[in-house]
C-alpha cells in the first residue's frame, strides 16, 4: 500500500527510481515546409532526442478527408495539409507547423503560411499541442532560427547546434536527391515546373510523373535546392525561381516543360500568363496543368498524351 | 470479294460514333449515334450497323479515340488507341491542311488545337465546368421544353439577342428565367443562350491562345446554326465546319490506324460486334488510394481493363504491368550520417 502509494513519486522524495524520459513524440505533417525543407525537421528534432512522426504519403483518402475538414476556399494543398495534420493529432505530443514567412532574403513565401499555426491551433489541432516557430529568412538566417527552435525545447545550446548543422546538411543532401530525374533515363528530357510541394507529393505530382515515365520520358523536376536565384519583379520565392529557370533555359535542353498548379492557388493563377509569355518567347512546347480533387485521370492522360504527339508533330 | 478498310471508333460523352475509310482515306460509311449511356452497346450497335450498311469490309487496322477509349479499345480489339485531341487534329488536317485553329465542342468537353505550319502547336481542354459544352445547352433546351434542333432553328430567327450571363449553367438558368419573364421574344433568348456559350468558351478554353484564320469548327455542337452564327459574329470572321464535322475525331483515329502500318490487327472481327462483354469492377488494394479498377471480360477472357491513377491495371489482362517509378519518400531514403 505505501509502496504503490509513492511509486510514481519522484526520487528525491523516496519513491522508485525515475522512469527513464519518454521522448517526445513529434509530429510533421507532409506538406509545404515538409517539402519546402526536406529532410530537415526529421533529423533536427531526431538529434535533439525527440521522435519525428510524419504524417502518410497523401492519397484518395487524404483528399476525401481535406475536403470534409477543411475550408472550402482553401486550394488544394492547404486542404491537404489539414488531412495530414488531423492524421497526427493524438498520435504525437507536439505537431509542428512552423510559420513560414520567407524562404529567401527579401522574398515572400505564400501569404496562407502565415497564419498555418494560429488556424491549425483554433481548427484542426485545436486537441493538440502546436510546436510552432517564425521563418522569416529575411531577417533571420535559418540556422539562427533553428538554434531559436532549440532554444523553445530546452536543448543544451551545443546540441542545437549540432542538430542544425545536421540537419542543414541533411536538407543540402534531400535537395540533391529531389533534383534526380525519374523515367527512363535518356528518354526525351521534360521538365515540371511548380511549387516544391506539389511536385513532390504523391497525389499531386504522382500520376503525372509515373504516366510521364509509362510514356518513356526522363522526367526532371525543378529544384529549390540550388542558389538564390536574382531578385525579379516577382516577389514570391517559388514563383521567382520559376520564373528564373524559365528565363535560363538552353534552346533543346528540354523536349517540353509542364507546369502543374493547383486548383485555387492565388499565386499561379496571378503569374501563369507571365510563365505562358515567357515559355513562348523561349520557344519551348509549354503546357499548363491544373490538378484539382475532381480531375479524372483520364482527363490529365488525355493532356499529357496530345502534349507529348504535339511534340512529334512538331518534328 | 471484301474491300480493305480501316475503322475509327470515337467513344464520347453524348454520343458514340464510328468511321470506316478506303485505304486512300476516302470515307465509306459514317455512323453518329447519340449514347444511352451504355458505351459498350452503343459500339457494337455501331459495329452491328456497319455489317449493315457496308457489308463485305474487311478491317486491316482499328483505332478508338474519346474519353471511352479504352474500353471501347478492348471491346473491339483496337490496334491504337489515341486521344482525342491528336484524333481531331489528324482529320481537319486531312481535309483542310491550311487550317491554323480547331475549334472542337463536344457534350462535356471543349478544346482548342493550335496549327501551325501543318502541326499541332498547342491546345487547351475545357476543365470540370459544362458551361461551354454541349450539356450546356442541352440542359436549357430542355427547360425550354423544345428540341436541341428547334434551340438551332429558332436561335437563326432572332433579330436582336439578348445578352445572357453564362458563366455558369445555374447562373445562365436564372437569368433566362429572368429574361422571359420581362417579356424577350423565344429566338432572341435562344441566341442569347448561343452568345453566352461561345463567350465563355472563347474566355475560359481560348483564354492566352491566338486564334487565326482559317478556323474550323468541329464535334456535335457544330451542326448547331446558333452557334456557328454566334462564333462568326463574335470573331468578325468566316468559320468553316467540314463535310464530316460530327464525326471527326472517329475520321481522324480511322486516318490514324490507316497510317501506323498494322501488320495484322488485333480487331477481334464478328466476335466485337457479337459476344456479350461484360464488366465488373473491383477495389485495387495495393496502396491507400482504393483505386476502382473494371475489368472488361468475354466469357471467361479478361480482354482489358481500365481504371486507376498509378496505370499499373491499363492494357489487357494477359500483358505485363509496366513497372514504373514511383515518386521517392524522402524519409525512406534515409538521412546522412554527421
Amino acid at each position: 500500500m505505501f509502496k504503490r502509494l509513492f511509486k510514481n513519486a519522484p526520487a528525491w522524495i523516496g519513491g522508485a527510481e525515475t522512469p527513464a524520459p519518454v521522448a517526445l513524440r513529434i509530429g510533421i505533417p507532409r506538406m509545404f515546409a515538409y517539402y519546402i525543407y526536406p529532410a530537415l525537421w526529421e533529423t533536427f528534432f531526431k538529434d535533439l532526442g525527440m521522435v519525428p512522426v510524419v504524417s502518410g504519403r497523401s492519397t484518395m483518402q487524404t483528399v476525401r478527408l481535406g475536403a470534409q475538414i477543411s475550408e472550402t476556399e482553401h486550394c488544394l494543398p492547404n486542404k491537404l495539409f489539414d488531412a495530414h495534420l488531423a492524421e497526427l493529432v493524438g498520435q504525437v505530443d507536439r505537431v509542428f507547423v512552423p510559420r513560414v514567412l520567407s524562404t529567401i532574403k527579401d522574398h515572400l513565401s505564400c501569404p496562407k503560411f502565415g497564419p498555418l499555426p494560429d488556424a491549425a491551433r483554433a481548427g484542426i489541432a485545436r486537441d493538440a499541442v502546436v510546436l510552432s516557430v517564425d521563418i522569416d529568412e529575411t531577417k533571420t538566417p535559418l540556422v539562427e532560427t533553428l538554434h531559436r527552435l532549440g532554444r523553445l525545447l530546452h536543448t543544451p545550446r551545443d546540441r542545437a547546434a549540432a542538430a542544425a548543422e545536421h540537419g542543414l546538411s541533411a536538407m543540402r543532401a534531400a535537395h540533391a536527391r529531389m533534383a534526380a530525374p525519374l523515367g527512363r533515363k535518356g528518354g526525351p528530357r521534360f521538365l515540371l515546373i511548380g511549387h516544391p510541394y506539389v511536385l513532390h507529393d504523391d497525389f499531386l505530382a504522382g500520376p503525372v510523373v509515373q504516366k510521364l515515365a509509362r510514356m518513356e520520358a526522363e522526367v526532371h523536376r525543378i529544384s529549390f535546392g540550388d542558389e538564390a536565384p536574382a531578385k525579379s519583379h516577382i516577389l514570391w520565392s517559388t514563383s521567382n525561381k520559376i520564373f528564373h529557370k524559365i528565363n535560363s533555359l538552353a534552346p533543346g535542353e528540354y523536349a517540353g516543360v509542364i507546369q502543374l498548379t493547383v486548383f485555387n492557388c492565388g499565386c499561379d493563377s496571378m503569374l501563369i500568363d507571365t510563365f505562358r509569355r515567357a515559355m513562348k518567347e523561349k520557344g519551348v512546347p509549354y503546357m499548363h496543368l491544373m490538378v484539382d480533387e475532381h480531375l479524372s485521370q483520364s482527363g490529365m492522360d488525355t493532356r499529357i498524351e496530345a502534349f507529348l504527339d504535339s511534340l512529334a508533330w512538331a518534328r | 470479294m471484301s474491300d480493305p478498310c480501316f475503322l475509327g471508333i470515337d467513344v464520347g460523352s453524348i454520343s458514340t460514333n464510328l468511321v470506316a475509310i478506303a485505304p486512300g482515306g476516302e470515307v465509306l460509311c459514317e455512323l453518329y449515334r447519340r449514347g444511352d449511356g451504355h458505351p459498350i452497346d452503343s459500339v457494337q450497335a455501331c459495329l452491328a450497323q456497319l455489317q449493315e450498311e457496308a457489308p463485305g469490309l474487311a478491317v486491316r487496322g482499328v483505332c478508338t479515340t474519346g474519353s471511352g477509349r479504352m474500353l471501347a479499345g478492348a471491346v473491339v480489339g483496337a490496334d491504337v488507341v489515341k486521344n482525342e485531341i491528336s484524333a481531331h487534329a489528324r482529320a481537319t488536317l486531312h481535309l483542310h491542311p491550311d487550317v491554323r485553329t480547331i475549334f472542337e465542342i463536344g457534350g462535356q468537353d471543349s478544346k482548342v488545337t493550335v496549327v501551325r505550319d501543318g502541326a499541332v502547336v498547342d491546345f487547351s481542354m475545357n476543365l470540370v465546368c459544362a458551361a461551354g459544352t454541349g450539356s450546356f445547352l442541352d440542359s436549357q433546351a430542355r427547360r425550354l421544353n423544345i428540341t436541341i434542333e428547334e434551340l438551332s432553328a429558332g436561335a437563326m430567327l432572332s433579330q436582336n439577342p439578348t445578352t445572357i450571363a453564362g458563366r455558369c449553367t445555374v447562373f445562365a438558368e436564372s437569368d433566362m428565367i429572368h429574361k422571359q419573364q420581362v417579356g424577350h421574344a423565344q429566338p432572341d433568348i435562344l441566341m442569347g443562350l448561343c452568345h453566352a456559350l461561345v463567350r465563355n468558351y472563347l474566355a475560359n478554353v481560348c483564354a492566352g491562345k491566338e486564334l487565326k484564320s482559317p478556323i474550323v469548327f468541329q464535334g456535335g455542337v457544330s451542326a448547331n446554326q446558333g452557334i456557328c452564327r454566334a462564333f462568326r459574329e463574335s470573331l468578325g470572321c468566316d468559320i468553316i465546319v467540314p463535310r464530316h464535322h460530327m464525326v471527326m475525331g472517329a475520321y481522324g483515329a480511322a486516318l490514324i490506324a490507316s497510317r501506323t502500318g498494322v501488320k495484322n490487327t488485333r480487331y477481334r472481327g464478328e466476335k466485337a460486334a457479337t459476344h456479350k462483354v461484360v464488366t465488373k469492377g473491383f477495389t485495387c488494394a495495393d496502396c491507400p488510394n482504393h483505386c476502382e479498377i473494371i475489368e472488361i471480360r468475354d466469357g471467361e477472357e479478361v480482354i482489358g481493363r481500365t481504371g486507376g491513377r498509378c496505370g499499373k491495371w491499363d492494357g489487357n489482362g494477359g500483358g505485363p504491368r509496366p513497372q514504373v517509378d514511383p515518386v521517392p519518400d524522402l524519409l525512406e531514403m534515409g538521412v546522412p550520417e554527421p
